[in-house]
């Protein structure tokens, strides 16, 4: 009876199990049937006009404890989960009392409820029935005044708030229990001074409990202070009276000493509450208006600063929202969980207070962050984890309750906030929109950093594909070698940064030159990787094997183990042997070159061949062709890769086999220099300025006849038209 | 780039995959998870029907190469019928001709794979 029934469930492991509270109404009929049975027992004595016999008496006693324990419990419950703002539970109180007070003066206006001056016990049935009715009211009032006010003592509660309010409350207590057997009139005895005086001292305690005030406008600050005013005047008039008042309390003593003690000390509380509400907010009213402004402004500033500088390192970021939360008191334990990328299941990332295992085993997140994220609210509060299934029993000692805050970007969910607190009901209302307010920044910060990690990684890519590219141009030849008795020009344009097109030729013996333009399948960095692999081949094998179908053969089986399986290199091979006048040429899936006599008669030279990497086995030379061209002067042949042929414009149009076979013809006479220029600004004119979507190279080759001078002409290097 | 997709069909014990739309590095994936199910599922006699082939780029052909060696290994061998002209030009140029049987129409193919002994890829 000393302790609230909830405070000793607390502290019992059992609390756990499943227990159903009865229901006020059923509470209530039991009050009142003490108080039924109280007013019977009184009644009788007074109307036999004995003194109770002492076993008789205890029983009485106890019964009327029993009675302010049932209220105790059922007020204590039903205000609870109140809340209530402080100027309502002055003005509510103060309302009410005036109220009991109105009904004391009428119920006792023709007939004042007498003592019997013998035995204190009511002096007729009349006096019984109405001391019963007075006991019930002014418990109930006292008691609804002292836990409306402990809402505002516990208003921030910690541990230390709810220890201190407890042995209050036992104190209380105790002093009654020490004057169990007293009558009305009697004074206290020693014991009950002693735990008076312990209370009281708690009181003062507990009345300092005020960080409710700092939350009140100037407006709502004046209003409390006449709310508080007239409140701490009512509770003198309850416990002091006034001249010609009647002594409400002996009659309460008349009932039960020991009850009328317990509701003395709850308004005796409310009295010395109500001063220091009073005191503080008077001292706290002229400052209002720079505090809020000083607070708002440090906390909005707090949390900005230290999430947008954090969007750089995700990794601190994340410890960062955990953190703050916890380090500016708003909740013991924070852990903060986001949805994965790509299974979209909410996991732990960061956590202050717990370790974050021990959290996915314990508390279903989903479940959790299903329901706040579907909650109206737009968060999910539970005040009291110990009855919820989705939180283990066996958590955590600082978790009794949970708040559930959805982190939201750009109507994207990006996961949740958790928040837990070492009490049940931790969470004020303000404390919330404190929390949702930070959880929205922390959001942005969360979505900000992503973006600027994509940034990045695009970035990095771009700085790739950019050494890519010049690793690339600096694998082309920078000069072709001089070709006796003929004219050697090519270029290659890229369509990406990195193109998969690759050209070159070499001096490969007396008077024998290899040229090759090949085409990586692919783009991007892994056909420049591929290109590079083929200039080295090109490098070492031309030398050694400089026919084609040889240097095809050997490549293919060079290349064919490192190639991947998807990949290939298309090439097209010549060598010339210009003492012989003769041009050897072989394709591997490359387009077939093109080749015109000075007569005009046209064509392509299509020799069958695989690309390389197509086929690794043996057979790949069987299916090899290598085909030799006689040539004449004036001869011209066309090296090129299907970019160029396949160029597309703006209607779809291909640029076709046709009109590169027609061009050439019609400007044979030309040298090998105009006629790869004439090329390139055919397409550029056919494309109409629609970018080219592969990658394109061009080698114009032109004999003009081998003679013993131009064999031995000086070595000078043609400079190369540079598309790029 | 608007879209590719393969459709499954069997018949006598034959796959017919038919390609529809543009095949590209970006849809490739498509056609190798088709292939690796038909391999997955044992599977080994494919018929490629490229009647709706609207376009193939390297990295599409790449698949075929990717696949071809492991299903003959397992005794099966993939046809390639029906393809459109502009496609067929693309595959020719790389020789695909010498490595795949490739075939006018689906019919044919499933018929070659009836009689295997008649013809054959070798050229």
């Amino acid at each position: 009876m000393l302790f609230s029934f909830q405070e000793i469930v607390q502290d019992f492991p059992a609390r756990r199990m499943r227990w159903k509270p009865p229901s006020f109404l059923m509470l209530f009929f039991l009050a009142v049937a003490l108080s039924i049975f109280a007013i019977t027992y009184q009644a009788l004595y007074a109307l036999f006009g004995v003194a109770p016999a002492p076993a008789s008496f205890f029983l009485y006693r106890l019964f009327t404890l029993l009675q302010l324990a049932v209220l105790y419990y059922l007020l204590e419950r039903y205000y609870a989960g109140k809340r209530l703002g402080p100027i309502r539970i002055f003005w509510a109180s103060f309302l009410q009392g005036i109220f009991l007070i109105g009904f004391l003066y009428v119920l006792s206006w023709e007939h004042a409820p007498g003592l019997d001056p013998l035995t204190y016990q009511p002096a007729d049935v009349l006096s019984a029935i109405q001391i019963g009715i007075v006991a019930l009211l002014v418990s109930i009032y006292g008691l609804s005044v002292f836990f409306r006010f402990r809402i505002l003592v516990f208003f921030k509660r910690t541990r230390v708030t709810l220890r201190n309010w407890y042995v209050m409350v036992g104190f209380m207590g105790l002093a009654s229990l020490s004057m169990f057997w007293a009558q009305p009139k009697d004074s206290l005895n020693a014991a009950a001074i002693i735990f008076s005086i312990a209370a009281v001292s708690m009181m003062i305690v507990n009345a300092f409990r005020l960080s409710w005030i700092v939350y009140l406008s100037f407006r709502e600050k004046l209003i409390a202070i006449l709310v508080t005013t007239a409140y701490f005047f009512l509770v003198l008039m309850l416990l002091i009276g006034m001249p010609g008042q009647p002594d409400w309390f002996e009659w309460l003593e008349a009932y039960s000493y020991p009850v009328s003690l317990f509701i003395q000390h709850c308004l005796v509380f409310s009295g010395i509450y109500a001063t220091t509400s009073l005191l503080s907010l008077l001292f706290h009213l002229p400052t209002t208006g720079d505090f809020q402004k000083k607070i708002d402004e440090l906390a909005a500033l707090h949390s900005l600063s230290r999430l947008v500088s954090q969007v750089f390192n995700f990794r601190q970021l994340v410890s960062t929202i955990v953190h703050t939360p916890v380090e500016a008191g708003l909740a013991e334990v924070a852990w903060l969980v986001l949805l994965e990328d790509t299974s979209r299941r909410p996991q732990v990332v960061a956590a202050r207070g717990v370790v974050p295992d021990e959290i996915a085993k314990k508390v279903d997140i989903e479940a959790l962050f299903k329901e706040a994220q579907t909650s109206k609210a737009g968060y999910l509060l539970i005040p009291d984890v110990s009855n919820d299934p989705r939180v283990s029993d066996t958590f955590n000692d600082s978790l009794h309750s949970l708040l559930v805050i959805p982190l939201v970007a750009r109507d994207e969910p990006l996961g949740a906030l958790f928040l837990a607190r070492d009490v049940t009901y931790g969470f004020e209302e303000d404390d919330i929109e404190a929390l949702r307010a930070f959880a929205d920044q922390a959001a942005l910060a969360l979505d900000n950093a992503r973006l600027f990690q994509e940034l990045l990684e695009k970035e990095r890519l771009e700085k790739e594909l950019a050494i890519a590219r010049e690793v690339q141009q600096k694998l082309l030849p920078q000069a072709l070698p001089q070709v006796p008795g003929a004219e050697l020009v090519a270029s290659s344009v890229p369509a990406t940064e990195v193109g998969g097109d690759y050209y070159d030729a070499r001096e490969v013996g007396e008077d024998q030159i290899a040229c090759i333009v090949a085409d990586v399948a692919g783009k991007g960095t892994s056909a420049a990787f591929y290109m590079a692999e083929m200039q080295g081949v090109f490098h070492a094998l031309a030398p050694i094997c400089p026919s084609p179908k040889t240097f095809i053969c050997q490549a293919n089986d060079a290349l064919a183990r490192s190639l991947e399986k998807n990949v290939f290199i298309s090439v097209a091979y010549g060598l010339l042997d210009a003492s012989a006048a003769r041009l050897h040429l072989a394709r591997a899936g490359h387009c077939p070159p093109v080749w015109v006599r000075l007569t005009g008669e046209a064509q392509y030279v299509k020799s069958s061949g695989l690309a390389i990497g197509l086929d690794r086995t043996p057979r790949y030379c069987k299916w090899l062709e290598e085909q030799m061209l006689e040539l004449l002067p004036g001869d011209v042949v066309v090296l090129y890769t299907d970019g160029l042929v396949e160029s597309r414009n703006i209607r779809g149009e291909e640029y076709g086999y046709d009109r590169l076979l027609q061009l050439v013809k019609a400007y044979r006479y030309e040298e090998a220099q105009r006629i790869h220029e004439i090329i390139l600004t055919d397409l550029r004119q056919f494309l109409e300025g629609q970018p080219y979507t592969d990658d394109l190279t061009l080698m114009v080759l032109k004999w003009h006849g081998f003679t013993e001078e131009s064999g031995r002409e000086e070595q000078k290097t043609v400079s190369l038209p540079s598309e790029n | 780039m608007n879209g590719f997709s393969v459709s499954f069909q069997e018949q006598d014990g034959i796959v017919i995959l038919k390609l529809k739309g543009e095949l590209d590095a970006h849809t490739a994936s498509e056609l190798e998870a088709a292939f690796q199910r038909c391999l997955d599922e044992g599977k080994v006699k494919v018929v490629v029907d490229g009647s709706e082939l609207q376009y193939i780029s390297s990295a599409g052909l790449g698949v075929f190469m990717a696949f071809v060696d492991e299903i003959r290994e397992r005794g099966g061998d993939i046809k390639i019928a029906a393809l459109q002209p502009k496609v067929y030009k693309v595959f020719d140029l790389l020789g695909f001709p010498m490595v795949f049987d490739i075939v006018a129409t689906v019919e044919e193919a499933i018929k070659r794979f009836q009689e295997p002994k008649a013809t054959s890829s070798e050229n």
